[in-house]
């Protein structure tokens, strides 16, 4: 036995099949240098190439030569992937990383049910049944109302927690604590007079659910800033959580419906105050490409949208009275925000410019909380070794606000600051501006 | 249709892999070693063209599980190929023959930095850009510091005999490891040097460093550290070609100020790098110098006039000084991230590692550009040209039937070059596997026949690390460059 | 046939004017049959090769500097002498690298390079008169060791003549080369076990535009060590940085207190800056007295540690042991000194005979410190009763031994080799 494996790995059937198979030239850009291992969250965790965007990128290239079959084995590499696209911004050779790794997944979906693993059938059950389906979602949602405002979670995190056995204890801790009224306004938002322009917000699915705080302050803001602001009602889910898992179908029906909601709100702007959603939004056009009615305009709707921090940071916003905001503030740079859509100062010019704000910074402020939609609950191991090292970097800082700016993170960050009992508050980025200007009156 | 002959062979092959799997499960637990036929196909490259899959990928986290995992394949008769971050541009991670991978990624730890005594000691996984980091708390300083620092481990850099920019001044990896502990082929632990500097005795330490992972595995690291210096000062020299620049390089040398670091970046690299980094490169530039100065103030102060100068007077269109911390860190970072950035303007790339006596730099750089042009392919520079160390990184596109192979014959003929002009086929990245069959330019049978000797007295036989560095051994000498051209056949991807 | 009849038989390999009288070729007392000087590569080749096959032992000799280095030899047939070979092969000032044969002088080397305004940064014992063979086979530390890049760092490639007189290079001629196995490196400090280093490339560095030497006395020990320290923190262009014990500081013409003796490289404003700061320093450590002194004080003391009738030995201590070891060491009768960067300690045993006990009570401080203690130079016998290098890795030197000289031709016994 001296010699190793070089010819293909019983080969069955074609790998990767239907139009979003990864592009060859995407992949050939991949120069096996490794500069992204060490922003690589998973890769940081296992020390292991097959957990690294690098190997990742072998993998799918692997299975596009025809070299390796995509077992489930294979898969779970590529499903141990939270996408944070970290690797993206590392990569000096351009690397289109997240782009290549929704095609790999969004064509081993394409091999249908027989095809791919059943995690991943399952997962897109939940996906379009679940998460794209408002009526749905508001129904679980006022049953964890009820269960949070009843007290019984109170009762179970308290003296109920130490009989409860040990999984079920776990399982039941990422449930989220559900006490806010949900957000459910539509239609005109703000009007405020001589209004500069008309800007529509994206009001999601989860999002107004669980934060409907953050919604009533970006709308003050944007409302303080002169924008009138409208929510089409028809509005949906973005679909950013099927385009990751793979399900671009499902991606690209939301799609349709909200690019035919916003066009006819008729709107200069879409704003966005969930990095996730913004940076699939901003996709749009790409995911609706071998759509022929639909391609163009999904390109000049992806034009139009941008992040809550994006937009603010660039009116004039610190020229409105600012008041005290005395507080240790750091920041976490969602990924989606970040890496996705590269955008850093924006939220930083914001918070900057609060005053009283004590800004810390981490010490990866950019690199992935853990979780990464599904993620934290289809991962949770990895999930929870990701969280663990972010929640070290922010109790350096010493800060007792997070700043953040997707819902996702903002969920993933309590969750650990309560299960370590850290005395930390989530807050995004625009609700502190808003604190801002409230406190100038 | 399968041939039943084949297929008896396989499975004779799989009932071996299978039980040297589980003897190495059994030495270091299921979670330290990888087996599967899809999971092995992450350890079959690093930074380079070559592939092959392992037999089995191992995860050490101490030395005594090194030396199990050495034993057991040993046992087994299959190769050992000790692997760091795989950012090697040699092959010498790259198991070409099979066997076993020891991936050092684990022991990772920094045990210690005495900055009393200026020594810090390491595990081989850590990171080299890591350990800057942390000298760096106590103002201390470790010297070596190759491009790919923010990934490449310090086992790697020992194995390769790493430089990087500031080897001008402070010398390569091997002028700053004092002593390490290796495992030894028969999986023996020994250590070599001290943690004093100059150990008596042969200079065993000296001979492992640079040896690229074919006379044992280091398992722990002590290295000599140094103060920051109190002064530095960053210049970026502008010129309209890179003859011209290439003149500048000796002429400043020769003046009797030698720069710590003294980087040469061409237009194809300028705009490169330029687009995605934002770092300040002059795009219409022909050629930039990156030229560092370090030292008292006064002494920087004067040593910086005396570059400007310099560079004035044989043609540099402008000199800039970084006037911060993050301009310097900025221009800095293009020189970094310069290699990379070509997989962003070409779909492949080649990259060449030649060294030259800094006075031939102007002719050999005319011809290495002429060559280029000859062959018909783009070719972006980017160099340690105070060491006369080149690396043209020719630029081509895989999917053009017979690139590849033009593309292989014009890196031969650059070496040549190179070697012709009284240098060297390797500066840094060492010979591997990709160089073998050069080393015959350089060498006579003789000195060849003597570090093979070298070898022997380490009693690697042909098992540790087969086939790096020595053009010869048993079953890979004649097939090197037949192996290339194979797996060039296949898409692949190239540095 | 006897070993002096095999001797003479080389004799006729060379013209005649090669021979050399074998009393001053005498090595621990004892002469060779035979000294010969050959003048070119070629006669080096045919001596090696011959002697090599006639079973004879063979020791290449240069200024015969260090001669009482390493384990006695067990037998001693043959001396060459590699002076005759002492030409400069190519020197191209502007690449700063050269190439020149191993019987010329470090000093002469010098003279070269200082024309252009170059030199190779090695002080070692006892004197520029050693040659670059010599310079390479014990590699030995000076003062400026760890402040300046030295011969071991500095060496870009060899040639050697290997005991069957095959000619072997290795490395190359450029500032920066990973080709290979680093040949030249096993040669560095071999004490020529090996082969016979016939030519040496080496990188080169300007010459600084001037030096300075200057002298802290300290009340103790102590207080040395810690203005040392200080100094040493402020990255000042040094080239030595040494603690001296009183009898050192005598030797070096200094008053005989404990001493911090420095020497500083650069323009005029560099070197007032570095006089500033060591004159601030040592007010702040209450130092009675600092201030420039002749720069013979470095000469003398590396002639000192260069004194083959004596007993020389070097610990290798981490820095911040130096001048904690100096102590030891002058407690125990040494003359002794230590430089910071390098953490090597010399301890000079003025009488002839130093008591093995008080090596290995020496040898244990140091390896309690985890360094070591190398016998630079001593009688026979006390090298012959303890280990002149305590090197713990022995069966890699064997095996290397046998492989590059099977039959034991090359300075049998150095390395107490098993072969
Ligand atoms: C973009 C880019 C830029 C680069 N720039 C530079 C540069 O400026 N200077 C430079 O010198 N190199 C450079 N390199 C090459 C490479 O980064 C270095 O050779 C580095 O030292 C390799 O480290 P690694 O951990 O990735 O080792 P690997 O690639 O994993 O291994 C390299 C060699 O070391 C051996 N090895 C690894 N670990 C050990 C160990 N613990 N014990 C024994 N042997 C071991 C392997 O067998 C192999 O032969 C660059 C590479 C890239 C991709
Ligand atoms: S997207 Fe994030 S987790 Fe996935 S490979 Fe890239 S850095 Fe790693
Ligand atoms: S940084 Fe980019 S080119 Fe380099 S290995 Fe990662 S993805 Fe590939």
């Amino acid at each position: 036995m001296t010699t190793g494996y070089s010819g293909p790995i019983t080969f069955r059937g074609p790998g990767f099949v239907g139009e979003d198979a990864p592009a060859l030239t995407d992949l050939q850009n991949c120069i096996h240098c490794g500069f992204c291992l060490p922003t690589c969250p998973t890769y940081i965790a296992t020390g292991q190439e097959l957990e690294s965007p690098r190997g990742r990128l072998h993998l799918i290239r692997g299975v596009l030569d025809g070299k390796v079959e995509p077992t489930d084995s294979l898969l779970g590499h590529l499903d141990l992937c939270l996408q944070c696209r970290a690797c993206e911004t590392a990569c000096p050779s351009g690397v289109p990383y997240g782009r290549i790794m929704e095609d790999a997944r969004a064509s081993i979906m394409d091999r249908g049910v027989t095809g791919r693993p059943f995690g991943w059938t399952l997962r897109s059950f939940v996906l379009r049944h679940i998460v794209a389906r408002p009526k749905v979602l508001a129904t679980i949602f006022g049953l964890g109302r009820i269960y949070t405002r009843s007290g019984l979670q109170s009762i179970i995190r308290g003296p109920l927690g130490r009989v409860l056995p040990e999984k079920l204890r776990t399982l039941e801790s990422y449930a989220p604590v559900v006490g806010k009224s949900a957000y459910r306004d539509r239609g005109t938002l703000a009007r405020p007079v001589d209004a500069k322009g008309r800007v529509a917000l994206l009001t999601g699915c989860v999002h107004g659910e669980l934060y409907p705080e953050v919604h009533h302050a970006t709308v003050r803001v944007l409302d303080r800033l002169g924008f009138e602001v409208v929510a089409p009602p028809e509005q949906g889910c973005c679909g950013a959580l099927h385009s990751h898992a793979g399900d671009a179908e499902a991606a690209r029906d939301l799609a349709r419906i909200n690019i035919e909601a916003f066009e006819h709100a008729q709107v200069d702007y879409v704003l966005v105050n969930a990095a996730g959603c913004g940076a699939a939004m901003k996709e749009y056009g790409r995911l609706l490409r071998h759509d022929p009615a639909f391609a163009k305009r999904a390109e000049h709707f992806a034009e139009r949208v941008q992040d809550i921090t994006e937009f603010v940071a660039a009116q004039p916003f610190a020229d409105v009275p600012l008041g005290p905001v005395s507080e240790d503030v750091t920041i976490q740079d969602a990924c989606h925000l970040a890496h996705a859509q590269k955008i850093r100062s924006a939220p930083r010019q914001i918070l900057n410019a609060i005053p009283g704000l004590r800004m810390h910074e981490l010490d990866t402020p950019d690199r992935c909380c853990g979780a990464a939609g599904l993620y934290s609950m289809v991962q949770a191991d990895m999930s929870r070794q990701v969280l663990a090292a972010k929640l070290e970097d922010v109790a350096h800082t010493g800060a007792s606000i997070i700043a953040t700016s997707n819902p996702g993170c903002s969920m993933q960050l309590e969750n650990g600051f309560r299960r370590s009992g850290m005395r930390v508050r989530v807050q995004h980025v625009v609700e502190l501006l808003d604190a801002s200007y409230r406190a100038a009156r | 249709m399968r041939n039943p002959f084949r297929r008896s062979v396989e499975q004779a092959l799989d009932a071996s892999r299978t039980a040297l799997a589980s003897d190495l499960i059994a030495a270091l637990g299921e979670q330290n070693v990888l087996w599967r036929a899809e999971d092995l196909i992450g350890y079959e490259y690093d930074a380079t063209i070559d592939r092959r899959r392992p037999d089995a990928v191992v995860f050490p986290s101490t030395t005594e599980q090194v030396s199990a995992a050495i034993v057991i394949a040993n046992a087994f008769g299959v190769p050992i190929v000790p692997r760091g971050s795989g950012t090697g541009l040699a092959g010498g991670a790259v198991p070409i023959m099979g066997g076993v991978v020891v991936v050092l990624t684990r022991m990772n730890r920094i045990v210690e930095i005495d900055p009393r005594d200026r020594v810090a000691v390491i595990q081989p996984g850590v990171i080299n850009l890591r350990l800057q980091d942390e000298c760096a708390k106590y103002g201390l300083l470790y010297a070596p510091d190759p491009s790919s620092q923010r990934i490449c481990t310090i086992g790697g850099n020992i194995a390769t005999n790493s430089g990087g920019p500031h080897t001008l001044a402070h010398g390569s990896t091997v002028n700053h490891v004092l002593g390490i502990e290796v495992v030894l082929p028969d999986g023996r632990v020994t250590y070599l040097g001290s943690r004093v500097p100059d150990a008596p005795g042969i200079d065993l330490r000296g001979v492992f460093v640079g040896s690229e992972g074919t006379l044992g595995i280091v398992t722990s690291i002590t290295v000599r550290l140094q103060r920051q210096p109190e002064a530095v000062r960053t210049m970026l020299a502008i010129f309209e070609s890179i003859e011209i620049a290439s003149e500048a390089v000796s002429a400043i040398i020769s003046g009797g100020v030698i720069p710590v670091a003294l980087e040469m970046l061409d237009q194809e690299i300028i705009r490169a790098v330029e687009p995605r980094l934002h770092v300040g490169y002059p795009l219409d530039a022909g050629a930039v110098l990156l030229i560092e100065v370090e030292g008292l103030r006064e002494s920087v102060e004067a040593d910086a006039q005396y570059v400007v100068t310099a560079c004035r007077e044989m043609g540099a269109r402008e000199v800039r000084t970084a006037e911060s911390e993050a301009e310097r860190a900025r221009l800095w970072e293009g020189r970094k991230g310069g290699i990379g950035a070509i997989g962003a303007i070409s779909p492949n790339f080649y990259i060449l590692d030649g060294v030259v006596p800094r006075t031939q730099l102007p002719k050999v750089m005319a011809e290495v550009m002429r060559l280029s042009a000859e062959a018909g392919f783009r070719c972006a520079n980017i160099f340690h040209a105070g060491d006369g160390n080149l690396h043209p990184n020719i630029m081509f596109d895989e999917l053009v039937p017979g690139a590849t192979q033009k593309v292989l014959d014009l890196g031969g003929a650059i070496m040549r070059l190179c070697v012709d002009s009284g240098g060297s086929i390797t500066g840094e990245h060492g010979v591997g596997l990709e160089k073998r069959s050069y080393m015959e330019w350089i060498f006579s049978a003789a000195d060849l026949e003597a570090q093979q000797r070298i070898r022997d007295a380490w009693g690697t036989g042909e098992r540790f690390n087969p086939c790096k560095i020595l053009p010869t051994g048993h079953g890979c000498g004649a097939g090197h460059e037949a192996e290339i051209r194979q797996h060039l056949a296949t898409p692949g991807v190239y540095v | 046939m006897t070993t002096t009849t095999n001797a003479e038989a080389l004799r006729s390999l060379l013209p005649g004017d090669r021979t050399r009288n074998v009393a001053d070729y005498a090595i621990d007392g004892t002469a060779p049959a035979i000294a010969l000087r050959p003048q070119t590569r070629d006669e080096v080749v045919r001596v090696v090769a011959a002697a090599n096959s006639a079973g004879l032992v063979l020791v290449p000799l240069g200024a015969r500097t260090a001669t009482a280095l390493g384990r006695p030899l067990t037998r001693y047939d043959v001396a060459l002498d590699t002076t005759g070979l002492a030409r400069v092969v190519e020197y191209e000032p502007n690449d700063l690298t050269a190439t020149i044969e191993a019987g010329m002088t470090l000093a002469t080397f010098q003279e070269t390079l200082a024309a252009h305004g170059q030199y190779l940064p090695a002080d070692p014992p006892p004197s520029d008169n050693v040659t670059i063979g010599g310079l390479l086979a014990t590699a030995r530390p000076g003062a400026w060791r760890h402040h300046v890049p030295g011969q071991r760092d500095l060496v870009l490639g060899i040639t050697a003549i290997q005991p069957d007189g095959t000619v072997t290079h290795s490395g190359g001629r450029v500032v920066k080369n990973v080709s290979g196995y680093d040949m030249h490196r096993m040669h560095t400090g071999a004490l020529g076990a090996f082969g016979v280093i016939v030519e040496a490339t080496f990188k080169l560095q300007p010459l600084p535009v001037s030096t300075r030497t200057l002298a802290i006395e300290c009340e103790s020990f102590e207080s040395a060590a810690d203005v040392a320290y200080r100094l040493w923190d402020l990255a000042l262009p040094l080239r030595a940085l040494s603690i001296l014990a009183p009898g050192a500081a005598e030797v070096a013409g200094l008053p005989p207190r404990v001493q911090v003796l420095l020497e500083c490289m650069g323009g005029d404003a560099v070197l007032a800056r570095c006089e500033d700061a060591i004159r601030r320093e040592a007010a702040t450590s209450r130092a009675p007295h600092a201030g420039e002194v002749r720069p013979g004080s470095f000469v003398t003391l590396r002639a000192l540690a260069g004194t083959s009738a004596l007993t020389v030995l070097r610990l290798g201590v981490p820095s911040s042991q130096v001048a904690a070891a100096t102590q030891f060491a002058t407690e125990r009768g040494y003359v002794a000194w230590g430089h910071l960067a390098a953490g090597s300690v010399l301890a000079v045993m003025p009488e002839a005979n130093t008591i093995a006990e008080s090596v290995r009570a020496l040898r244990a401080y140091a390896r309690e410190r985890g360094g070591f203690l190398e016998i630079e130079s001593a009688p026979a016998t006390l090298r012959a009763e303890v280990d002149p290098f305590d090197t713990p890795e022995r069966t890699l030197v064997t095996s290397l031994k046998r492989q590059f000289d099977p039959s034991g031709t090359l300075n049998r016994g150095r390395w107490q080799e098993d072969v």
